[in-house]
């Protein structure tokens, strides 16, 4: 385990009000994960990530970096703890007084490195990121993308285990957003860097991370691994993320003709996962069994270099032959779930 | 030249060399006081990184009073402290204990001011990089703020440019002594307006220097 958030409580006093926002988060994080935090504004989640590197300290709870209680470390303990964990902000927060250069060596240049070891790195570094040519350029005369690219180029510098990013794309427009997160992909791969991505888009999880939490007023409301969550989302808050990229409504005029439907029947959400061949299950079904398939959504999506299917469907037929369909749907290796059909209007 | 003025301009720019100076040397001493307090006040103040109401409180209290003295007061509130550091209560040399008095605090005011003008953000980069305080002065504050102490500087010129005039009642001499003892007093009006213009020319010749070399370091382009 390399993060370890045990129990973390922390409030404010704002005009003499309390604000809590943090009650007893509790959160794990594995090396070489990609951990999403989503939440609405306001929910604790920068709070919650600057527990990470001590920015903020809990009034309540344990905090683990590597096994090590951070806020009993001495200062200067902490400081170098600080440096082996790499953070990037929304608003980039770069030197506007300092070119791209000098704003990726202050980390080195903290650590008393010397200037040749300082260029060496640093040509390194904005090799790695593209931005060879923005090399003498000052921030202001970049693109937000560009002054992304600066800010995890620093965040390298002193090639840290762990890179937290606030909302590190939420200022940029979805075509640099995706070259962003590209990079941190290939930050996480390459260089083996376990990564903490908060943002409140449910599109950046489901690019990215492995593993997500959830949170709401404070708490995290679900979390879990991002194929569970997106397959099964169970908090009516993770719904909503979910369906802000995965939108499994069913047209009301469906339900309609559903609710006129004389036969009996169910409806059933179905989940494949890789492996597991969609057509060849469902043509199966309803030549195995003396049963009738509608299809009523359908979305494929990849996960984590998975593959995941949402398919929900109309089974008509007697009760018996449904029961040994929805059977096999299980030695099949397809989950499926009841789907509520709404009341009528 | 002598005739239309009234006065020699061997004595103008004698004057003029006076008013340099006091500016000058005044400027120098008082920005080595008011820097180092500037950041004092900066990483004492509520919230700061060496949090110190009391630290703060005093040297808040020792500003204030002193920026509330007007200079013709100090000047001659300060001439034991005069004689002892420069041996005499009058002349040019001796205006050069109240003008630093004067603009130091005045300085250091000014000084705070910029500091603080530094993005939240870039000291909590700062932070989540493990720099220490004295590095976060001087690796991110000082380089963000260095186009403002410029303008801070510039200002603090102008401000003792204008304290100079009065350094006459000490026998400071300087270009603004002329305008009020030969100018004013002896209602020689060609001379006064004479002697404001070359101060108005001046005073704009800083000011623009001094905002075209902070907008250069901001790259504000
Ligand atoms: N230093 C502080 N003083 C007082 N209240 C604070 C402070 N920091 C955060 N809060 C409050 O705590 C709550 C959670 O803030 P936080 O910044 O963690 O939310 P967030 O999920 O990051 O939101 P956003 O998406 O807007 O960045 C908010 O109500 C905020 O006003
Ligand atoms: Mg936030």
């Amino acid at each position: 385990m390399v993060i370890e958030l045990k129990d973390i409580s922390r409030t404010f006093e704002q005009n003499k009000k309390e604000i809590h926002a943090l009650s007893h988060v509790s959160l794990n994080i594995e090396k070489g994960d990609i951990y999403g935090i989503i939440g609405f504004s306001g929910a604790g989640k920068s709070t919650l990530v600057r527990m990470i590197n001590a920015l903020e300290k809990p009034d309540e709870g344990i905090v683990l970096v590597e096994g090590k209680n951070i806020n009993e470390l001495p200062k200067p303990e902490l400081r170098k703890l600080r440096k082996n964990i790499g953070m990037i902000f929304q608003q980039f927060n770069l030197l506007e007084s300092k070119t791209v250069y000098d704003n990726i060596a202050i980390p080195m240049k903290l650590n008393h490195k010397s200037s040749a070891e300082i260029e060496k790195k640093v040509e390194e570094l904005l090799d790695f990121v593209e931005l060879k040519e923005k090399k003498d350029a000052y921030p202001a005369n970049l693109s937000g993308g560009q002054k992304q690219r600066v800010g995890i180029a620093r965040a390298l510098a002193t090639d840290p285990s762990i890179l937290l990013c606030d909302e590190a794309t939420s200022a940029l427009d979805p075509k640099t957003t995706e070259s962003i997160l590209q990079l941190l992909k290939k930050i996480n791969q390459e260089l083996g860097i376990t990564i903490v991505i908060i943002t409140h888009e449910m599109n950046v999880i489901q690019e990215m991370c492995n593993q997500v939490a959830v949170m709401e007023f404070g708490k995290v409301v679900e979390q879990g691994s991002v194929v569970d969550i997106f397959s099964n989302p169970k908090h009516p808050t993770t719904r909503n993320f979910v369906q802000s990229v995965i939108n499994d409504s069913v047209p009301a005029s469906l339900f309609d003709s559903i609710r006129a439907d004389e036969r009996n029947g169910e409806l059933l959400r179905l989940k494949f996962l890789d492996g597991s061949n969609t057509d060849s299950v469902l043509a199966q079904v309803n030549k195995r069994f003396d049963v009738e398939t509608n299809i009523l959504f359908a979305n494929i999506s990849q996960l984590e270099n998975k593959v995941l299917g949402i398919i929900i469907i109309h089974m008509t037929g007697e009760a018996e032959e449904i029961k040994k369909a929805k059977q096999y749907l299980n030695e099949s290796g397809v989950s499926y779930i009841p789907y509520e059909i709404p009341e009528a209007s | 030249m002598e005739e239309y003025l009234g006065i020699s301009s061997d004595k103008l720019l004698t004057a003029g060399a006076e008013t340099v100076y006091m500016v000058c040397i005044s400027l120098f001493i008082g920005s080595l006081i008011a820097f180092p307090l500037a950041i004092l006040l900066y990483l004492t103040r509520k919230n700061g990184m060496y949090q110190n109401r009391i630290l703060n409180g005093i040297l808040n209290v020792i500003i204030n009073v002193i920026r509330s003295t007007p200079f013709i007061i100090m000047l001659v509130c300060v001439m034991p402290l005069t004689k002892v550091l420069v041996g005499t209560r009058i002349g040019t040399k001796a205006a050069l204990v109240p003008l630093t008095i004067y603009i130091a605090p005045y300085l250091a005011r000014l000084m705070e001011g910029a500091l603080l003008e530094t993005k939240e953000g870039i000291i909590e980069a700062a932070e989540s990089m493990g720099a220490t305080p004295l590095q976060i002065v001087w690796h991110f504050i000082l380089p963000e703020s260095l186009g403002s102490l410029i303008l801070t500087i510039t200002t603090g010129t102008i401000g003792l440019i204008g304290a100079t005039a009065m350094a006459g009642y000490i026998g400071g001499g300087g270009i603004g002594n002329i305008a009020l003892t030969y100018g004013y007093q002896q209602f020689n009006n060609r001379l006064m307006f004479f002697t404001v213009l070359i101060l108005i020319i001046v005073v704009q010749l800083i000011q623009n220097l001094g905002t075209w070399a902070s907008a250069k370091i901001k790259r504000t382009r």
